[in-house]
């Protein structure tokens, strides 16, 4: 176990998980490896194994297959080292209802060594919360803010965030994510956060996990994989865009329309500052495009039928598709 | 942690200590007429029915409670049921997640709350079986203790059973992670368990005495629990429950001497199979350690469960 290993907050090597004996995979062939101090978004429609991955993580759930590392040791069988490291925010029940929150705060004290009860205080304060409030008849919105606060009040290295904005208004959401980032920039922390809604990710996060059926399609840096990929469109008739004039790039999800064809491709590497993406055919048009039109490109294009529900931002993209494409 | 487990059971606990006291109170309230029935019983027929000709007149609440005795074999599930359910609850609405996610290992919670809970019982049983032990200790001492209104609710086995019971509904609690169908499954368990067991294993725990040849009016010393009167023949075979009819004919055709003729002049004799008041101990101990023994390896498998197998 050498230092580098050591270091990373969330390796994971082939990990699987089934649910029973000959059960549905959960995750299957899931190679990952989450560098330090970065916020990572794991995407995915329900039932893609987000929650799974993230129960292995914290060393809820056990491996089927495969190894899963927190900063280099099994957090099931050395759960007393990786336990006060990791922070885990569920993603439904994620306090007990018939405490007050400062029960909830008193829990973290007594449970955690060195659980900050001062910089709980104040993050309740200021989110309003009033610590005599049983925690049941919170808002869900405030529910979420304080297991979060809560969390980070333990200064984990590695937090682990399932879905924690999915019951959230985008006013709490937005709220949510700013003290998230503030924590996550002040301390250093590393956060994996699971979400099926893409909107306010990109703001907050700096690396992209998209989970799909159970595998893992995209692990990347959000900035260059956003960049590398162009919306190609075209006539209905025209030849593959890509694969042309020995061009690399490959196309990620194809559609049509009765006279147009659109294309999602990731070019061959370029980059950003690539300059000369986009194909040679002069028939077709290359359009940059956005962080939400990617990861529903590639959804879209790993579960064709479930696209729908996937994820919510989906009809503002296919707006901006329809605008670009007119 | 403690302090988080008494948190969480708190309303449980609370809720059983109040019950406990209510049964106290009950019994404190009538542990007066008990005493007087004793009192005439004792220089009376000691087995006349308690409130026959002895000038008693026992008030109604001694009736509910002495009515009520049999349900008190209920009270260790009910005790159970109170002291698990909080456990249970939190699997089914996945609450532990956060517990097991503080800096605390789940192995550590398990040992906690399977510790406490079963401190409480331990308390619980305690407590009911010195306040019954007080209430009915006047009857003991005329009636013995192997009878089925005392024996259940004393010496070790309130504490046996009880232990048995949060363990049981731990233990189906644990692997059924729904709290209804697991105190349903957990409580017909229990009762399917113990009524066979009181039936035909008790007696058996211990090789019963007999007596041959007993006279018809004998029945053992006050304080013996009879398990059977049985005719045997000449040849000291046994005979069946018919065998004296098959013998001498239906008993109502025959007077009473008449019968008792029939029966010498085949050698035919009476035996009673009954526990001495000195197998109370041995019967008790045994018993107990069968249920101790079911607890150990309930609690076991539950904690074994929560820390192994629970995701």
């Amino acid at each position: 176990m050498n230092d580098t290993h050591q270091s990373t907050p969330l390796e994971t090597r082939d990990l699987g998980k089934r649910y029973g004996r000959g059960g549905r995979w959960a995750l299957r062939g899931c190679t990952l490896s989450i560098p330090p101090g970065r916020v990572t978004a794991l995407i995915g429609p329900n039932g893609a194994g987000k929650s799974t991955l993230l129960r292995l993580a914290a060393g809820l759930a056990t491996p089927s297959h495969g190894s899963v590392a927190v900063f280099g040791a099994d957090p099931r069988g050395s759960a007393a080292v990786v336990l006060p490291r990791i922070g885990f925010v569920a993603q439904d029940r994620p306090l007990y209802p018939r405490l007050s929150v400062a029960e909830m705060c008193e829990v973290g004290v007594r449970l955690n060594r060195g659980w900050d009860r001062a910089f709980a205080r104040s993050r309740l304060a200021r989110l309003g919360i009033d610590p005599g409030q049983k925690a049941g008849k919170l808002s869900g919105g405030q529910q979420a803010q304080v297991a979060l606060v809560l969390a980070l009040a333990k200064h984990p290295d590695l937090l682990l965030l399932d879905e924690p904005t999915a019951s959230l208004d985008p006013h709490s959401r937005r709220a949510f994510l700013q003290v998230l980032m503030e924590a996550s920039a002040t301390d250093g922390t590393t956060v994996v956060l699971s979400s099926h809604s893409v909107p306010d990710l990109e703001r907050v996060c700096d690396r992209l996990v998209i989970l799909s059926r159970a595998q893992v399609l995209v692990s990347e840096e959000i900035e260059p994989f956003v960049a590398s990929h162009r919306l190609l469109i075209g006539p209905r008739t025209a030849p593959s865009p890509v694969g042309q004039s020995g061009r690399d790039g490959t196309v990620v999800q194809i559609s049509h329309t009765a006279r147009q064809t659109v294309a999602l491709v990731r070019t061959g590497g370029q980059g950003r500052h690539g300059g000369d993406i986009g194909p040679h055919d002069a028939r077709w048009e290359a359009h940059p495009v956005g962080f939400e039109e990617v990861v529903l490109g590639y959804l879209a294009a790993a579960e064709p039928e479930r696209a729908g529900e996937a994820l919510s931002a989906e009809r503002g993209a296919d707006t901006r598709r329809e605008r670009i494409a007119s | 942690m403690t302090w988080l487990t008494w948190r969480l059971q708190r309303t449980e606990f609370v809720l059983l200590g109040a019950m406990l006291a209510g049964l106290s109170g009950l019994l404190l309230w009538t542990q007066s007429d008990v005493a007087a029935i004793a009192r005439v019983t004792e220089c009376a027929n000691p087995f006349a029915e308690p409130r026959l000709g002895c000038g008693v007149d026992p008030s109604p609440i001694y009736d509910l409670v002495f009515q009520g005795l049999p349900w008190f074999n209920f009270l260790p599930l009910i005790a159970a049921v109170l002291l698990a359910l909080p456990l249970v609850t939190e699997l089914e609405q996945g609450t532990y997640r956060l517990a097991w996610t503080q800096g605390r290992t789940r192995a550590a919670w398990a040992w906690n709350r399977l510790g406490l809970l079963t401190l409480a019982a331990v308390g619980f049983a305690t407590v009911f079986t010195v306040a019954f032990r007080w209430w009915s200790g006047p009857l003991d001492r005329v009636y013995g203790r192997l009878g089925e209104d005392s024996y259940d609710f004393g010496g070790t086995l309130p504490l046996a059973h009880t232990l048995f019971a949060v363990a049981l509904v731990l233990a189906t609690g644990v692997v059924l992670r729904r709290t209804v169908p697991a105190v349903v499954l957990a409580g017909v368990a229990y009762v399917a368990i113990r009524i066979p067991f009181i039936l035909w294993v008790r007696p058996r725990l211990r090789t019963p005495e007999t007596i041959v040849d007993a006279p018809a009016t004998a029945g053992g010393a006050p304080g013996d629990w009879q398990l059977a009167w049985r005719w045997r023949d000449a040849a000291g075979a046994e005979l069946g429950p018919d065998g004296f009819f098959a013998v001498c004919g239906p008993t109502r055709a025959l007077s009473p001497e008449a019968a008792e003729e029939c029966a010498r002049s085949h050698g035919l004799v009476q035996v009673l199979t009954y526990h001495p008041a000195a197998h109370y101990w041995p019967l008790q101990l045994t018993e107990t350690a069968i249920f101790l023994a079911g607890a150990v390896a309930l609690l076991g498998f539950a904690g074994w469960w929560l820390v192994r197998r629970v995701e």
